[in-house]
């Protein structure tokens, strides 16, 4: 009995571990799970084409005010997880819109370059577990710069300096905008106005070949990116240079330089004369002929860049250059006193006094009726002197036109063909066929002498009166006739039928005559007493005796187109010049012209 | 639970095998389940537009062996009664495997039995008719694995597990075989006859398992049974001769 005792104890405990082991081992049996399902697809492509883009974006955005960018994303069949936008490190942009619209005001951003980044998260598409996930997939990401600058205030101003070539360069400081596209140069000047551009922001110096004279202003405009014109104000910057000037210089009785100032860079300077332009030049003078005396000859002198392309006009400028000094308006008569070193000329209504070294007007007196072509005459070694108005004649002391003596001007003309003042206090008058003498301190014509009118009096010297009022001479068309004038009487003492053109008396040698003749070139010398021949000058050409210098004894002479200083004591000419003046004078070697001009030959004679 | 219900039949059987005239029992068998509900759950997971990965339905619970033990008295020569442990078992699987990775989500369903049985044989002999009937309780545990495994790393690993209780009730019809007088085995075809109710998450009995549409999560063990039972009768203890 104590051996079985314990058995069943241990039985039923072996049997409880027994049904529990064996109930457990039925867990073991679980249905076993070998099944997958295996999908046999590639791996994505390392790469897939898409277009990742920004509309109307190259290479470099720039914005310069609020701007929408669009972002163009394509890639087929992609899934989009997430769209992330950077301006450099700044997120304006997450979302999963794979066009967003990034709206930019560069009011509010630091002008400076920035990376606009665009990065795109898709899936692979392979329909893959890890694709399924989203832990397969394709990044793609594109970048951009972008400069953004809203400064619109940028315009530098420019500076001028002169090259080493003698070149105008128009520089300014380069602009720090970051959407500088270009810039443009205006210059204006009296020539043209012109543009320059340049593309990069360090080239800031534009060689203005263009420019040489004259005032100029320029401006620069800095061009940014996205606009066509920039319309703020630009600063102008101003250069002020003269325009050529001529300068004239008479070298020989004929000839002439003109010079001027050399411009900013090279020029090529042209200048017209009556048939054609002398060659271009790009020296600063020219050797010219001289114009003709007494001309007021209105120069248009061109002075092109050389090196300019422009198409417009040649700039150019208008210079007057007066051959001679003007000392009076037009048809003016002269008369010249030794005694005070005076010519006296005449304006319309007005006598003038001119002070024969300076040229300068000394004393004018009005006398209502002078008129142009009117005449004057002086009284040999003497300061007397008279003029002729329509009414009167009118009789002088001296230069200060102070208590004048009045004679009747019986010709009732302030125009005559013939005035002299005799030392015997006569005046000879001679128009239309009539030689009158009136007697000055009894106020009356006393002697009259009748002649045949001359066909082209203002143009000839046909008369000459003796210095002292003895003798007249007619040098008529087509005779010669000498009077001797007595008692107030004339008296024919000589007649031919040879032509000439001219007569004057010697004033210092009161009975030389010297005559032209207008059919052969010569001039005869002939006595008053008798009129014989003393000698003759033989010249060139057919010439009108005009009148000899008081002071140098040359003798004027006149053709068409030119005049003549005749040297008396060796008989040549010593001077030649282009003039059409009809009635010059030669007063101490100057020659007043009936335009109103004096000129001044004393250098170029002997 | 399960180990509860383990333990109570093993006292029992315990206790019962110390006496006369009982027997113990060991069978393997076969069945099928109607897991309509299951394979609904299964379906909509992995076709559930809220789920990242789409697998395909690999495993969906199948019928299977299931195993019992059991322990009982022979009433008389015909009829028998006893206690019954079974274990039965299913599974569904979603699975999706490529080049980068391997995807699974397993069901592992099992339930544990614990029953009374009443057998009858219906002639006398070595070999004859039979029926069975067995009700008793079900534990049931539904434990839900998904693995994520990308380019050979495990990015994801997570199990989670239901269960339930329900009532059963087995009729069966077969034929017995007597090898001797300690060894014989029943041959059994019937139909088991399972309530389902919901699952309800291991220490919350409130909250439910519902799925993706929103339907309740359920097993349902009914379907037909086939068995095959070996019986072991325990000796009679030797009386102490006076």
């Amino acid at each position: 009995m104590k051996n079985s005792r314990p058995l069943i104890p241990l039985s039923r405990f072996m049997i409880f571990i027994g049904l529990l082991l064996v109930s457990l081992s039925f867990q073991r049996c679980n249905h076993k799970m070998d099944e997958v399902y295996f999908q046999d697809i590639q791996p994505p492509a390392d790469y897939i084409p898409f277009e990742l883009s920004l509309d109307s974006a190259g290479d470099t955005l720039y914005l310069t005010e609020p701007t929408a960018i669009q972002v163009n994303f394509e890639a087929n069949r992609l899934e989009i997880y997430k769209v992330i936008v950077y301006l450099d490190d700044l997120i304006v942009y997450d979302g999963l819109n794979p066009k967003p619209n990034i709206s930019l005001d560069p009011e509010r951003i630091s002008p400076d370059y920035y990376t606009f980044s665009v990065y795109i998260f898709t899936n692979s598409a392979t329909g893959s577990v890890a694709d399924q996930v989203g832990q397969e997939g394709y990044r793609f990401e594109g970048h951009w710069t972008l400069a953004i600058d809203s400064r619109i205030d940028i315009h530098p101003k420019p500076n001028f300096t002169i090259n080493e070539d003698g070149y105008m360069c128009i520089h300014w400081k380069p602009t720090d905008h970051y959407a500088f596209r270009s810039y443009t140069l205006t210059v204006n000047d009296a020539n043209s106005s012109r543009q320059y551009e340049t593309h990069h922001r360090n080239d800031t110096l534009i060689i203005d070949s263009c420019y040489n004279y004259g005032n100029m202003d320029a401006y620069t405009m800095v061009n940014r990116m996205g606009h066509q014109w920039t319309n703020n104000q630009s600063s102008y910057s101003y250069y002020e240079a003269a325009k050529p000037q001529l300068q004239f210089q008479e070298i020989s009785p004929d000839s002439m330089i003109i010079y001027w100032h050399g411009g900013v860079g090279k020029s090529i300077y042209t200048l017209p004369f009556q048939s054609g332009y002398y060659d271009p030049t790009e020296d600063t003078f020219l050797v010219v002929r001289r114009p003709p005396l007494g001309r007021n000859v209105n120069y248009r002198f061109n002075y092109k860049p050389k090196k300019c392309n422009y198409s417009g006009n040649e700039p150019f400028i208008y210079q007057s250059y007066e051959s001679g000094i003007r000392i009076a308006f037009w048809e003016t008569p002269y008369a010249f006193s030794a005694a005070e070193n005076i010519v006296y000329a005449t304006d319309q209504d007005s006598l003038f006094a001119v002070d024969i070294e300076s040229l300068q007007k000394i004393k004018t007196h009005i006398i209502p009726g002078i008129d142009y072509l009117g005449v004057v005459c002086s009284q040999y070694n003497s300061s007397k002197m008279a003029v002729l108005s329509a009414e009167k004649i009118h009789l002088f002391d001296n230069s200060q036109f102070t208590n004048p003596t009045e004679i009747q001007n019986t010709y009732n003309e302030a125009v005559l063909e013939h005035i002299y003042y005799t030392t015997n206090n006569k005046i000879a008058g001679a128009r239309n066929g009539l030689y009158s003498l009136y007697k000055t301190n009894t106020l009356v014509r006393e002697t009259t002498i009748l002649y045949d009118r001359y066909p082209h009096p203002t143009s000839r010297n046909y008369v000459g009166t003796h210095r002292d009022g003895q003798f007249v001479t007619f040098a008529l068309e087509h005779k010669i006739q000498h009077y001797k004038i007595e008692n107030q009487s004339a008296s024919l003492i000589y007649e031919d039928f040879t032509t000439y053109n001219s007569v004057l008396y010697s004033e210092t040698e009161p009975n030389l005559i010297y005559l032209s003749r207008s059919d052969i070139p010569l001039i005869e010398l002939r006595n008053a007493i008798d009129f014989s021949l003393i000698s003759t000058i033989n010249l060139d050409n057919i010439v009108v005796i005009r009148n000899i210098d008081p002071i140098s004894g040359y003798m004027l002479l006149r053709r068409i187109g030119f005049l003549h200083i005749l040297d008396l004591q060796t008989q040549n000419l010593i001077l030649t010049v282009d003039s059409q003046d009809t009635r010059p004078k030669l007063y101490d070697s100057k020659v007043f012209l009936e335009s109103g001009y004096c000129v001044d030959f004393k250098p170029f004679l002997p | 639970m399960k180990n509860y219900l383990l333990i109570i039949f093993a006292l029992l059987g315990s206790q019962l095998l110390a006496q006369d005239n009982y027997y113990m029992a060991i069978s393997a068998g076969y069945g099928k389940y109607s897991m309509n509900e299951m394979k609904i759950y299964q379906k909509q997971v992995a076709e559930s537009q809220s789920s990242a990965i789409h697998p395909e339905m690999v495993v969906s619970f199948p019928g299977t062996m299931n195993y019992s033990v059991a322990l009982g008295r022979q009433l008389n020569e015909q009829q028998r009664i006893g206690f019954e442990y079974s274990f039965q078992n299913t599974a569904g699987r979603n699975s999706l495997i490529d080049y980068s990775g391997d995807y699974t989500f397993d069901m592992l369903l099992q339930s544990h039995t614990l029953g009374v049985h009443y057998n009858q044989r219906l002639e006398k002999g070595k070999i004859g008719p039979l029926m069975q009937l067995q009700v008793g309780y079900n534990f049931n545990i539904l434990q839900l694995k998904e693995s994520l495994i990308l380019y050979d790393e495990q990015a994801f690993d997570e199990k989670v597990i239901f269960s339930n209780s329900s009532i059963f009730i087995e009729p069966m019809l077969g034929v017995f075989y007597v090898f001797n007088q300690y060894f014989s085995m029943d041959v059994l075809f019937g139909y088991f006859l399972s309530t389902k109710p919901n699952f309800s998450s291991a220490g919350d009995p409130y909250s439910h398992l519902v799925g993706p549409q929103g339907v309740k999560v359920k097993a349902n063990w009914s379907g037909l049974r086939f068995a095959a039972s070996l019986y072991f009768k325990i000796p009679k203890k030797k009386s102490k001769k006076l």
